[in-house]
């Protein structure tokens, strides 16, 4: 009767609600590995080549044409073959001899066009003012890593191994993606040290989607775990670029959405990220290569987005593109903004305002520019506009109020200016939301403003009367009056 | 009226003494002090003197040289102590000599790791040198994490914080972990049974990762005072360890009152309730400007005392009683604690939750209303009232039960007796395996590597086969899932996840506590009445799927309490042997099915049944460990009704002799009984451990099973009812002869030598 250790393991698990996971022969992934089995296979993406002659080369173990992901059906036919086979007929080579890591070079001719662009512009667009708002110092194309990885799981726990590395580089005329591929976890400590020492020498600048709250860090924990030297590089993470220029447009800003709404690559037969993981287990289990190519491909595809979108942001910024929408004018606005470059800030608001999709906040952040430089008239103008078109915006009514009240000396004016954005935050104190205690508090400002202008207003009828003033005149010095000089300070 | 006052007019009322059973005075006891050892760093020791400090007491200086001598060592003294100081200092001492030194705290809460740090700052802050310290815990804003990674000397915090954050984590922790010289465990008593059977297994993890960056942390370990510190301490740390246990520290007078409510119906051994008389008790100490804290069993009776209390002292009083357990929220908790340490709160009724160095100041009187099933339960809780001077009080109120009788006419067993054994067990297959998880995860496993036991090579292979490890090439078993592991497991509850209980009485939905699902099943199903801070909440819906609980404020002056019916399967006997001439004891595997059938509706005040409805609630499964036995039928000459009385008589009683043997809460062990067992139609008795897998209680019982029943059998003995009564054998037999019979069985169960 007695029952061996696991199977009353089996049945507690069973018996606190925990199934236990799926044994091997269980359906478990039986599906993804048929369809995989039926397009899988060694593919040979000539579809679409742009006619790139193989190359000599000690380390070119493949040569490709077209970038990957980009139009590339995988050929028919599963290889199903044995776990070395299917990766050398992938283009991979071991990098040592018990096989825990394997290594592939897909060259593309920096001619190759991806997307709306050359992976060629990269070497020729200003990178200078990319550098600038990515926070590195310089981004020197032949320097530039540009690096992605695949991982087992989320977050950066002991146990999330990254299985497949990807490094993109400039070499001679070539855009070469250097892959390393964990075929067995025993390999990683060489895997790390081979891909270290190749690509993330002193002065080379890592470019990535999202590396630096990920990739990177992750990086860094398994040369951690292994007790391998850190690596340290200037980091250019695009994800905050993209997210300021189009949020608004594309909603969610990963990597796929970028590719397709903003550098017109569009992906076909591509591998969903989030189902990398089991597609490297099934690997695990029987070593079959067609589990994981789409992977491969998928990987390879990430960092050559990244050399075109990089190029993207930095014509952007460079100017050398113009801007499309509000949107983009704002992000580029105020980043020159911040650089104090106030001319081109300027030009950028105003192309921001000018654009056919400018909103509110178009209009909002070029009064607030000029306010910041003094230039009252063009602020005030926008501001009246903006009261008018938004019946229920109140800071231009606000700002609108303190201008006649400090500056231009009206106390009528602001008075009513004062009542309306009164009006407007009482109405909206009245909404019974998250927001309604903010326009409460925002209401309560502007009655003492409105209380502070109304005594001013009395005294000055009093000091007209006493004096026999005419009435209308400035009542008192405009308290704002020495501040009519521009002041550049720029806030950020 | 002060205190002292006031128990002078306690001992010349005679209504009064007639109820007392033991009236225990402990003298005031004088310190003995050591001089600071030459060694320790002279910063360190100007801040001393700078906080008052010249000299320290016998059991800090001994535990200074054990650990300078790199000794892991558990002290083992009573509340107010110093304790702190026998860590802070070893561990302040070496960070001043080497600034790359790192230690860990862990406390098992969040509200005492706060309090220690404000302590420690209170050194550090007298040091020229910075020492830094912070807690790290779920509340650290993610800022802060970064900086404590790197930077902090002393990182505090707790087991589950451990298990969650740090230990996935630890290549982050790449500083705290290659140069971690100390490990301190404070309130060590606290990880026993399934609770420290999870941290025993978290401590495993983290020492495979202190080897792994090769570091040999000293653990140093306080624990209340128990039985086999020694023993404890190992089984937490798997390191031997040096026990330091002779007090240095001085106390004030001490009063421990043992009060036998008196008898209401003698034949059947009923008492007056031990929470009325608490209620009269705590409110005239209240209202003398007493502090003082009630422990309580339940949730519930924390509840209906605080009310109590509330309703009974005057007006002005009113809002300085309180309730305090789990369930509230932390920021409630925090807030009643302090109010504690101001004096702002005079009355406080507690779970045992309070039982830990939570830090409420010093109180003047305890009062522990039903045995707290521990010696060493019991002097924690009587060591909150008076710590170095003045007299205190601590009384002790007995209910009816063959625990609280056996302990009342027994006062010696509290007072003099060695408490009990704290025990764990780490070798819970589902603990076990969960951890074994979670360490896959933080480093690959080899294959020879064990991990606590000798089958951990077959569990790996269990895990590779199940697709949750991958063996590499090189043998290693890898994690292989995309899935956090520490995720799915909680340190502090059974296998499952908890039920929130969500307060929609306003227009926006609330949360104001949670509970497992098992006590689920019968504290908050349909139409319950569920207690917070002594307001009534019906609960409207119990969506077990999602773990939510709706409740609403209603105003009614009942309780209600649920009944379970339960279904035993034996899937597997380990061990049996004989037990007297015609039964067998066993051991082995269980399922139990239980189903919550009814729930009753007790009024407040008179505890009166008002009436009962149904539960419609699905089958709870438990497999577990359980201990059986089993008799010919034919020994002895019973028709069916006496074999019942006499099985359910001894089942009651067996259970509670368990407890008290095992060091567990009567809750821990469940009990069924079957005069015709479906398995073979004779007469057995079950106990079984309440958590999935067991932990170690009944197969303790069958190993003991004749010093279990002698206890039995002194309880039944020695109660002084004619026939059998409910604090003895349980209520509801009708049998003039039930004592007897329950005697007889026990007789008929031992063994020849074992009988007196």
């Amino acid at each position: 009767m007695a029952r061996s250790l696991l199977e009353r393991l089996a049945a507690l698990e069973r018996s606190v609600g925990r199934r236990p996971e799926a044994t091997p022969d269980g359906a478990d992934g039986g599906d993804a590995a048929g369809s995989q089995a039926a397009d899988g296979g060694a593919a040979t993406p000539g579809e679409a080549a742009t006619g790139t002659a193989p190359r000599p080369g000690g380390d070119i173990v493949r040569e490709s044409a077209a970038p990957p992901g980009a139009g590339t059906a995988p050929a028919a036919g599963a290889t199903g073959a044995a776990s070395s086979e299917g990766l050398w007929a992938l283009g991979f080579r071991p990098v040592d001899p018990s096989g825990g890591v394997w290594y592939r070079t897909l060259r593309y001719d920096l001619l190759t066009v991806h997307g709306r662009r050359q992976f060629a512009d990269l070497a020729r667009c200003d990178l200078s003012a990319a550098a600038r708002a990515l926070g590195v110092d310089e981004l020197p194309a032949e320097r530039l890593r540009f690096y992605d990885t695949e991982t087992t799981g989320l977050g950066q726990g002991a146990g999330n191994v990254p299985f497949l590395h990807a490094v993109a580089r400039i070499e001679g005329d070539e855009l070469a993606v250097h892959q390393y591929f964990l075929a067995d976890h025993t390999g990683e400590p060489d895997l790390l040290t081979a891909l270290t020492a190749d690509h993330f020498a002193p002065g080379s600048v890592v470019v990535t989607f999202n590396g630096k709250s990920f990739d990177w860090p992750l990086l860094q924990a398994r040369l951690a775990l292994w007790r391998l030297p850190r690596v340290a590089a200037a980091h250019a993470d695009l994800i905050h670029a993209s997210r300021r220029l189009w949020r608004r447009r594309l909603g969610r800003v990963a990597l796929a959405e970028v590719e397709a709404g903003v550098l017109g690559i569009h992906r076909s037969g591509d591998l969903p990220g989030r189902e990398a993981p089991a597609r490297y287990f099934a690997w695990l289990e029987d070593g079959r290569a067609d589990w994981v190519e789409p992977v491969f491909e998928h990987n390879a595809a990430d960092v050559c987005s990244l050399a075109v979108l990089l190029v993207v942001v930095a014509d952007l910024l460079a100017g050398r593109e113009p801007a499309r929408g509000a949107e983009e004018w704002l992000a580029l606005a105020r980043w020159y903004d911040a650089w104090q470059a106030y001319d081109l800030a300027a030009r950028c608001y105003t192309g921001a305002a000018a654009s056919p999709d400018a909103g509110y906040e178009a209009r909002w952040l070029k009064s607030l520019f000029h306010k910041r430089h003094g230039e009252w008239a063009e602020a005030v103008g926008i501001w009246t506009q903006l009261a008018e078109a938004y019946p229920h915006a109140v800071p231009p009514l606000v700002e609108l109020a303190k201008h006649y009240e400090h500056r231009a000396g009206d106390l009528e004016a602001a008075a009513r200016w004062a009542w309306e954005a009164w009006a407007r935050a009482s109405a909206l104190a009245r909404v019974a939301d998250e927001e309604a205690a903010r326009w409460r508090e925002v209401a309560d400002h502007l009655r003492h403003r409105i209380d502070r202008i109304l005594r001013r207003q009395a005294a000055a009828a009093r000091v007209s009367r006493s004096s026999g003033a005419s009435p209308g005149t400035p009542a008192a010095a405009p308290a704002g009056a020495g501040s009519r000089t521009p002041r550049a300070q720029p806030r950020g | 009226m002060n205190l002292a006052t006031l128990l002078d007019e306690w001992r010349r009322t005679p209504e009064m003494m007639r109820n007392v059973a033991h009236w225990h005075v402990e003298p005031a006891r004088i310190a003995r002090f050591r001089a600071v050892p030459d060694w320790v760093h002279a910063d360190l020791r100007a801040a001393l003197q700078a906080r008052g400090i010249r000299q320290l007491y016998a059991h800090q200086a001994e535990a200074l040289e054990a650990v300078h001598a790199g000794r892991h060592t558990m002290v083992v003294t009573p509340t107010a102590s110093g304790k702190t100081l026998c860590y802070n200092l070893p561990v302040i001492d070496t960070i001043l000599k080497d600034p790359a030194a790192r230690a860990l705290y862990l406390f098992p809460t969040k509200a005492l790791s706060q309090d220690q740090v404000a302590e420690l700052h209170e050194l550090c802050g007298h040091l020229p040198s910075p020492v830094q310290s912070f807690t790290y815990d779920g509340d650290t804003p993610l800022h802060a994490r970064q900086r404590i990674r790197e930077a902090g000397h002393i990182v505090v915090t707790n087991p589950d914080m451990l298990h969650a954050a740090i230990l996935p984590h630890h290549t982050k922790w790449l500083r705290l972990f290659e140069n971690l010289r100390f490990i301190v465990i404070d309130e060590a008593h606290i990880y026993r049974g399934v609770f420290g059977s999870h941290v025993a297994n978290v401590l495993r993890r983290l020492r495979r990762i202190c080897r792994h960056y090769g570091s040999r942390p000293v653990f140093i370990l306080c624990s209340a005072t128990i039985a086999n510190p020694g023993e404890l301490a190992a089984e937490l740390t798997g390191e031997e360890v040096a026990v330091v246990d002779q007090s240095g520290a001085p106390q004030g007078e001490r009063h421990t009152v043992f009060y036998n409510p008196p008898l209401v119906q003698p034949e059947l051994g009923l008492r007056r309730s031990s929470l009325l008389e608490a209620r009269r008790f705590g409110t005239r100490l209240v209202r003398e400007g007493i502090s003082t804290i009630a422990f309580v069993k339940t949730r519930t009776q924390v509840e209906l005392l605080a009310t109590y209390w509330k309703s009974d002292v005057p007006e002005r009083l009113r809002d300085r009683v309180f309730g305090y357990r789990g369930g509230y929220l932390p920021n409630e908790r925090r807030r009643i604690e302090r109010g504690l340490r101001d004096g702002e709160i005079l009355g406080v009724v507690s779970t045992n939750a309070l039982e830990l160095g939570v830090d409420i100041g010093s109180l003047e009187a305890s009062i522990t209303v039903g045995y707290p099933g521990t010696i060493a339960s019991f002097r924690q809780q009587s060591g909150r009232a008076g710590r170095r001077h003045g007299v205190s009080l601590a009384l002790f109120i007995a209910n009816a039960s063959a625990i609280d009788q056996y302990m009342v006419q027994h006062p010696e067993h509290i007072l003099e007796g060695v408490p009990e054994a704290a025990r764990l067990y780490p070798e819970n297959l589902l603990i076990l395996t969960d951890h074994l998880k979670c360490a896959a995860y933080e480093l690959p496993f080899a294959p020879e590597e064990r991990f606590g036991v000798e089958t951990t090579g077959e569990l790996l292979e269990y895990l590779a086969h199940h697709r949750v490890l991958h063996q590499g090439r090189d043998g290693r078993y890898f994690w292989m899932s995309d899935a956090l592991p520490s995720h799915s497991v909680s340190l502090r509850s059974a296998a499952q996840d908890n039920v929130v209980i969500i307060d929609q009485t306003a227009a926006r939905p609330q949360v104001i506590g949670e509970t497992d699902r098992f006590s689920a099943l019968t504290t908050l199903h349909e139409e319950a009445i569920y207690l917070h801070q002594s307001r009534p909440y019906q609960v409207e819906r119990l969506d077990l799927e999602n773990g939510k609980a709706y409740v609403r404020q209603v105003d009614v002056d009942y309780y209600t309490d649920a009944e379970l019916a339960v279904r035993l399967q034996v899937l597997d006997v380990l061990a049996d042997k004989p037990a007297g001439a015609a039964a067998r004891h066993h051991t082995g595997e269980l399922m139990v099915n239980a189903v919550p059938t009814l729930f009753k509706k007790i009024k407040f005040d008179t505890h009166e049944n008002l009436g009962w409805g149904k539960i419609h609630l699905p089958e709870a499964e438990l497999h577990t460990v359980g201990y059986w036995c089993r008799w010919d039928k034919r020994s002895i000459p019973w028709d069916n009704e006496r074999w019942e009385t006499a099985l359910m008589g001894l089942a009651h009683v067996l259970r509670h002799a368990a407890a008290l043997h095992c060091m567990c809460a009567i809750g821990d062990l469940h009990w069924a009984a079957e005069v015709r067992d479906p398995l073979d139609g004779q007469p057995t008795l079950y106990l079984y451990d309440a958590y999935p897998g067991g932990v170690g209680l009944a197969e303790r019982v069958f190993r003991d099973a004749d010093p279990v029943l002698s206890i039995a059998r002194a309880m039944v003995a020695d109660c002084p009812c004619e026939a059998g009564c409910p604090s003895c054998i349980g209520p509801g037999r009708g049998d003039r002869a039930a004592k007897a019979l329950v005697l007889r069985l026990i007789d008929e169960t031992r063994t020849a030598e074992a009988s007196d």
